[in-house]
């Protein structure tokens, strides 16, 4: 009895006082349904970071769990609704939140893309960066700035940590308005107290004093990042003026104690930064590489992105002989007049994994191969952006005409000359093409995802096997052919960055030979694959009938297909030893 | 939100004493909600105050018959006060009337029970303490009670059973280390699961006492006073 009694004394107590055991904030495993939990990344005052990975879409996953915890359902709505403005930020060099969700400990957790390769503190700790390619990654990172004070979002912390790269070399702006999610009065004195004393060099005077906040406050952390860069430095006191003259007074402009007397806003800052370069056509030319590579759907939809293009745009003429180490798209002065798609993210040097160095691909049609004559086609072939292909044969207009007939899963219709598919309850949409064709040829494919997240896969034959070319593939915006060798794009080694912005049409051109494959995106060459020696398959998750070699597919949306042609490529006789 | 704080959902066991005041089939299941969960609390005290275990079964059993007979929650008023009081209160009432009248039987030389002034023996502060004592003893079950439910809810009921012993702060011989080997956890994982046990213990403690209280009681005050009624 009194065991008994003193157990229940013992529980009360433990209940009332919380005896929750020695244990850190920083040491509690999260859980959160339908992730799983792989390792502890990091931790900081707001928070800590762990790799985890999504169970359903099998994608690695950063969770981000902040301190505090709410059980206020005020306070947690409050979370929710501004953790949810942040996952509607979508900008190629912002880190992308995925989802917002309390976890079972009822801590607020951002589920976050995962950037592999570091951050740029950690690049800024072996000294400054090239000025161009500084110069490439300031206008990205400030480009994403403004596109989230566009959506009224401030990001109040940026500093060379939160500047995060992926392995393929891509930079991206993370932590976007943690700072405003941990507002509340029961997380700001954690949120303070974890405040390093890094971060406080990277504040503007008013973030100091606790004053409101607007735009410019971030953007005197931006000069602070900026001069960072250029100096291997940060600028503390009188700091030693930057060679640049005009480098120089964008920085100074950027520190200014008044927030009245800095830039009211980043386009006015990108505007300045590239002016500036009109009598420098050199560095011109590296900041304009710089934003070309972020892709055509920032030209479209970003306007501090578009203005400086269009500041730009003359300076590349004169500039046109200037060497450059980043390859600068050859078409973009015209995209100014003619959109063209791109895709292609900025790509910086990471520290943790050094991108091999470019590999020259030849050009997919070589120049002695016979076209074989075909039937001439129809007029709708004339949309799309790739190079014409003589000798082709409309593949779409066959397929119309055998619609009826042919084999496929998933509902879709012709309107007109174009092929649609509306994905029904089913995961996995494909039709087949009524041609067989062969094992060298070229095919021109213009297709628009217009919903989803998924890959509109192009299935092929080739010498090795069949084969699945498939761009944003996995939902994890990676491209290239699957499987090679059993392994598909997540483990392979093989993928390149690319990403499908629907509505927006991508063109591709496969070429496929007796012993290679390659792929032009957008007209530039992604990928090619020598076949000796491999063995290709279609990854078994697309559950294609085993007789199937030739088609295109649609997982989970809905896609319309503008333009499908082939044409044969003569590579003269085969080895007498082949096989 | 898919994980909501568990407090949003909460509901007082008041909204149960209201709705078995009513009439119809709504009510018969709020009293007989209200029975399971606080008839053992009675129980026990009657006994606490004399009473053999098979009278005592008697008397709470009588105490829900003589609710619906008399009405006698028609008076229940939630912003009144706390669940407890309200239905210790009740109850010794109930007891005294059933134990003037077994007097009145025993005067009339029928049966050989104990007087009211024999089975009350004592203060009202006495009786009082001692319905508390129960009340925060049924409390507690029904919190350890919600916790396994919640664990088994997730297929975990196992886990919960090897780490309920150690909700108090203790740990078993050999520490950590051997509680890990006990759940077949790294030492860094069963710190975490005891960790969160014993913080939803705190939850589900604190979810049980608030659906006694009226809306605006203070929990902890009132966890404190239970405290202080079971030492």
């Amino acid at each position: 009895m009194a065991q008994e009694s003193d157990d229940l004394k013992n529980l009360f107590a433990a209940g009332l006082g919380g005896a929750s055991g020695d244990i850190e904030f920083d040491e509690i495993i999260p859980e959160l349904e339908g992730y799983s939990v792989d390792r502890k990344l990091g931790g900081g005052g707001m928070g800590v970071v762990f790799l985890g990975r999504n169970e359903r879409l099998d994608r690695a996953v950063a969770l981000k769990v902040l301190r505090g915890s709410s059980d206020d359902s005020l306070e947690a709505e409050r979370l929710a609704r501004e953790g949810h403005v942040l996952a509607k930020l979508d900008h190629p060099c912002i880190v992308r939140v995925h989802d917002f969700r309390f976890d079972q400990d009822q801590h607020p957790c951002l589920i976050l893309e995962y950037m592999d390769a570091g951050d740029l503190s950690e690049r800024l700790a072996q000294g400054a960066l090239p000025r161009e390619e500084a110069l490439q990654a300031f206008t990205c990172i400030v480009d994403a700035v403004a596109h989230a004070h566009a959506q009224g979002v401030l990001h109040r912390d940026l500093k060379p940590s939160n500047i995060l790269f992926n392995s393929e070399g891509i930079l991206k702006v993370g932590d976007f308005g943690l700072a405003s999610l941990e507002r509340s009065e029961a997380l700001m004195t954690l949120t303070l107290s974890g405040t390093t004393a890094g971060t406080e060099a990277y504040m503007s005077p008013e973030q100091k004093l606790g004053e409101k906040l607007d735009a410019r406050s971030d953007i005197y952390s931006l000069g602070v990042i900026l001069y960072e860069m250029l100096c291997g430095r940060r600028p503390q006191g009188v700091f030693s003026p930057l060679p640049q003259r005009h480098l120089d007074r964008v920085v100074r402009r950027c520190l200014q104690e008044k927030p009245s007397d800095r830039y009211s806003n980043c386009a006015e800052l990108l505007a300045d930064l590239t002016e500036k370069q009109k009598r420098n056509p050199a560095l011109a030319l590296f900041l304009l590489s710089g934003l070309a590579a972020l892709s055509f759907e920032s030209w479209r939809r970003f306007p501090a992105f578009r203005n400086v293009i269009y500041n730009l745009t003359p300076l590349r003429e004169d500039s046109a002989t200037e060497a450059s180490p980043t390859p600068i798209p050859t078409t973009l002065p015209e995209a100014t007049a003619t959109p063209r798609p791109e895709t292609i993210p900025v790509v910086v040097q990471p520290t943790a994994t050094p991108l091999a160095p470019p590999t020259p691909f030849p050009t997919p049609i070589p120049p002695e191969a016979t076209p074989t004559p075909l039937p001439e086609t129809s007029p709708h072939m004339q949309q799309g952006f790739a190079e014409p292909v003589a000798g082709k044969l409309d593949v779409l207009a066959l397929l119309n005409e055998q619609f009826a007939e042919s084999r496929k899963r998933g509902a879709w219709h012709f309107d007109e000359h174009t092929l649609h598919c509306q994905q029904g309850e089913d995961a996995q949409a494909w039709i087949e093409f009524p041609i067989d064709p062969g094992d060298s040829y070229d095919l021109v494919l213009v297709s628009t995802r217009l919903e989803g997240q998924d890959s509109l896969p192009l299935f092929f034959p080739t010498a090795a096997g069949p084969c699945a070319l498939e761009l944003d593939a996995w939902r994890r915006g990676i491209g290239g052919f699957q499987n090679v060798d059993g392994q598909d794009l997540r483990t392979s080694g093989r993928s390149f960055p690319i990403q499908y912005h629907n509505g927006t049409p991508v063109n591709v051109l496969l070429s496929v030979r007796r012993d290679s494959i390659s792929v032009r995106v957008n007209g530039e060459m992604r990928q090619r694959l020598e076949l000796d020696n491999r063995e290709l398959s279609f990854p078994p998750i697309w559950r294609l009938p085993d007789t199937l070699r030739f088609g295109i597919g649609v997982w989970d949306g809905s896609a319309r297909f503008d333009r499908l042609e082939w044409r044969k490529v003569d590579e003269g006789p085969t080895d007498r030893n082949s096989p | 939100m898919t994980n909501p704080s568990p407090q949003k959902f909460q509901t007082t066991r008041w909204s149960l004493v209201l709705s078995a005041r009513e009439k119809g089939p709504e009510a018969d299941v709020a009293m007989s909600e209200l029975c399971e969960r606080y008839w053992p609390a009675l129980r026990n005290f009657a006994i606490r105050l004399g009473c053999s275990p098979h009278d005592a079964d008697d008397m709470a059993q009588g105490f829900f018959i003589q609710v619906l007979e008399k009405d006698l929650f028609a008076r229940a008023d939630p912003n009144r006060g706390k669940l407890r009081t309200f239905l210790a209160t009740a109850f010794r009432r109930h007891l005294q009337d059933q134990w003037s009248k077994a007097g009145a039987k025993k005067r009339g030389g029928d049966v050989e029970v104990l007087s009211f002034d024999e089975n009350l023996d004592g203060s009202e502060s006495d009786h009082s303490q001692v319905a508390d004592r129960e009340w925060a003893s049924r409390v507690m079950e029904l919190s350890l009670d919600r916790l396994e439910t919640r664990y088994a809810q997730e297929n975990r009921r196992e886990l919960f059973l090897t780490l309920r012993p150690y909700l108090t702060g203790e740990l078993p011989e050999g520490g950590m280390a051997s509680l890990a080997t006990e759940l077949d956890l790294s030492t860094g994982a069963a710190k975490v699961a005891l960790h969160r046990v014993r913080k939803r213990f705190g939850e589900a403690l604190r979810n049980e006492v608030a659906e006694t209280l009226a809306a605006d009681e203070d929990v902890e005050a009132e966890l404190r006073h239970l405290l202080a009624a079971v030492s």
